[in-house]
């Protein structure tokens, strides 16, 4: 089946919008075999967003733990996260299709940063949408994106989450779509944007793999990631996947707990639906509509993920398990004493994670994707802080 | 003589002024009605109905449409279909969805294209129900001969006139009525919506098509009262 893993992904859009994914998914397969663009994205994957991120070994926080850590940072790369591996991949491809606008959805604002960033490296128009609350949430990054040279839209309606903003690209996609790409920031969203927004990630784990076996001279025992979307995860499990040896991990946001619209644990409590353009695991009610997601951290606020993740989840190739709100904000801190690192909110989740199971990988070698820093999540943290003690 | 249809939010503005609104198209002799199933996340729709949605969401549920819907095959004895989102009828399960539906001519999923039919056709076929396939401007050759194969006899092709959302104002470009043309005439209706509201944009679409259908103007002139919409749908009928 065409576009599909397993059963999930598919196309799920307007009528309108599959003469453009048609157009995506031809030029995308020409992109990947033109060596000018090909050498030209690799260049500013290096100069530019600074890769090869290190693979760290986090000698503090492993004594801590009894057991080995390393850290792969994507939080070095420019603009902070991992976000930019798809943003500099996909405006090199709509500069391929000659595409004159980018539209983008953003939630942390991370993606909407990344996006903005690339659009003013090509001079390209760029218009990111944005919700209400992430507006007031993560202002920074809204400062950050005008100084790009973006517009910001805000988007009031419906939860106005990273849910409203898809919602609202998607929108402006059926009526600009002649013109204008969307540039969407994870694995989600109709076929072909899982696989190409995956392609663009697997550079973390293909490097990542790499890396130890030069440091350790083995495989490690374990991968983990966060997940929201779940790019960042697919990511760096693609260096790993097909070596049965290796345990991975995905890790979603548990929230406060995990009653309907207290979290964003898709793929631990949610079943199959649909929503903006794919099948794949959904937060819903019991008559198909959406439910609202909750995470302290506003890059995993979201109700659905990726379709690539539901098969593995299927598959029981992946497991996937939760980080609450609390774990994620006590994993923040352990890492900024015990190593100098600020993590995203996002990533504390799978640090949350490790720490919070740390008796079963007593004595092993894992890996975390650290995907983003958290200077852009000052305030969160200094307002979760209080509860948290 | 084009066939004109009716675009009604299921419960929408109230349960009451609903069945109402459902009287008067029967009244008028409405040719048949689209009675939309509200979902959370409505792309397809622009700011009217997007509202809408959201309002009718906050106080009724699906068992609630239902229920409208049943009064309304009640009232009104033409052909009426069901608008809704592909994960309203998913996540019942499609045969389950469509049992409680009952009596329906047809179902029209705003977020399936013609190529992920596949999915939800099989229950459709079973019950005789029509699955309603799209056409648009954006539409090549082969998008219009496959909606053609795929038409049931009781349904019709749904040209959404343009590339955007429901609402906003009414215009076909040449191309496009080139495209309605082709479609045209192969043993299934084509109906023109998205952004008809006057007369005038009725009539330029029964020049192309087989019939127009009328949404978001509709239920515009509802939320302003019964006595609007009878006077609406007594003008857009060309009655008066």
């Amino acid at each position: 089946m065409k576009g599909y893993f397993g059963r999930y992904g598919g196309q799920f859009v307007p009528e309108t919008l599959i003469p453009a994914l048609d157009e995506l998914e031809g030029a995308y397969r020409e992109f990947r075999k033109d060596k000018v663009y090909q050498g030209q994205l690799k260049t500013l994957l290096k100069d530019f967003a600074g890769r090869p991120t290190p693979l760290y070994y986090a000698e503090r926080l492993s004594g801590y733990l009894s057991m080995k850590v390393y850290l792969k940072r994507e939080d070095l790369l420019h603009t902070g996260a991992h976000k930019i591996n798809n943003t500099l991949g996909q405006i090199m491809l709509a500069r391929f299709m000659g595409k004159k606008r980018i539209i983008a959805e953003t939630g942390a604002g991370q993606h909407g940063v990344a996006t903005a960033t690339v659009c003013a490296l090509l001079g390209i128009g760029c218009v990111v949408y944005m919700g209400r609350t992430d507006v007031e949430r993560q202002h920074i990054n809204v400062e950050r994106m005008k100084l790009l040279g973006a517009e910001v839209v805000s988007v009031e309606k419906g939860s106005a989450t990273l849910k409203s903003a898809v919602n609202e690209a998607l929108r402006d996609w059926v009526k600009s779509v002649r013109t204008t790409h969307y540039l969407i920031g994870s694995v989600v969203g109709p076929h072909p944007f899982p696989t190409i927004v995956a392609d663009f990630q697997s550079v973390i784990g293909e490097e990542a793999r790499a890396q130890i076996l030069k440091r350790e001279r083995r495989l490690p025992d374990h991968v983990i990631a966060c997940i929201g979307g779940g790019s960042n995860a697919i990511g760096i499990f693609k260096g790993f996947v097909k070596d049965r040896s290796v345990d991975i991990r995905g890790v979603e946001a548990g929230g406060t707990s995990l009653d309907l619209g207290r979290h964003s644990a898709t793929l631990t409590k949610g079943r199959p639906g649909i929503l903006h353009g794919t099948l794949s695991y959904l937060l819903q009610d019991g008559s198909g509509q959406v439910a609202d997601a909750h995470s302290v951290a506003p890059g995993l606020d979201y109700p659905g993920v990726g379709p690539e993740h539901s098969w593995l989840k299927d598959r029981r190739r992946v497991q996937y398990g939760v980080c609450y709100d609390r774990e994620a904000l006590h994993a923040f801190s352990v890492l900024s004493r015990l190593e100098g690192i600020l993590p995203a909110l996002e990533s504390a989740h799978a640090l949350g994670y490790l720490i919070e199971h740390k008796n079963e990988f007593n004595g092993k070698t894992v890996i975390i994707n650290l995907s983003g820093r958290g200077d852009k999540d000052m305030d969160i943290v200094r307002k979760g802080g209080e509860y948290h003690g | 003589m084009g066939k004109l249809g009716i675009y009604l939010l299921a419960d929408y503005p109230s349960k009451g002024l609903f069945i109402e609104a459902v009287k008067v198209c029967r009244d008028f002799n409405v040719d048949f009605l689209e009675i939309g199933f509200p979902f959370s996340d409505p792309i397809a729709d622009g700011d009217v109905l997007e509202k809408a949605s959201y309002e009718t969401l906050k106080r009724y549920d699906l068992d609630d449409f239902i229920a409208g819907l049943k009064e309304a095959r009640e009232i009104f004895k033409g052909r009426i279909y069901v608008m809704t989102y592909a994960n309203i009828v998913y996540s019942s399960g499609v045969g389950n969805f469509l049992e409680r539906v009952g009596d329906v001519s047809g179902v029209i999923i705003a977020d399936l294209p013609l190529r992920e039919v596949g999915l939800f056709e099989k229950e459709f076929r079973r019950r005789s129900i029509s699955l309603i396939r799209f056409l648009t401007p954006e539409s090549r050759v082969e998008d219009i001969e496959s909606a053609i194969q795929g038409a049931e006899v009781s349904g019709f092709i749904y040209f959404i006139s343009k590339r955007g959302t429901t609402g906003g104002d009414f215009s076909l470009d040449e191309e496009t009525i080139e495209k309605i043309t082709r479609a045209k005439g192969r043993g299934v209706d084509v109906y023109v919506g998205f952004g008809i509201k006057d007369r005038k944009d009725v009539k330029s679409a029964y020049k192309v098509a087989d019939g127009a259908i009328v949404g978001t103007k509709a239920v515009s002139e509802l939320e302003l009262g019964i006595d609007a919409f009878r006077d609406f749908i007594r003008y857009i009928t060309g009655a008066e």
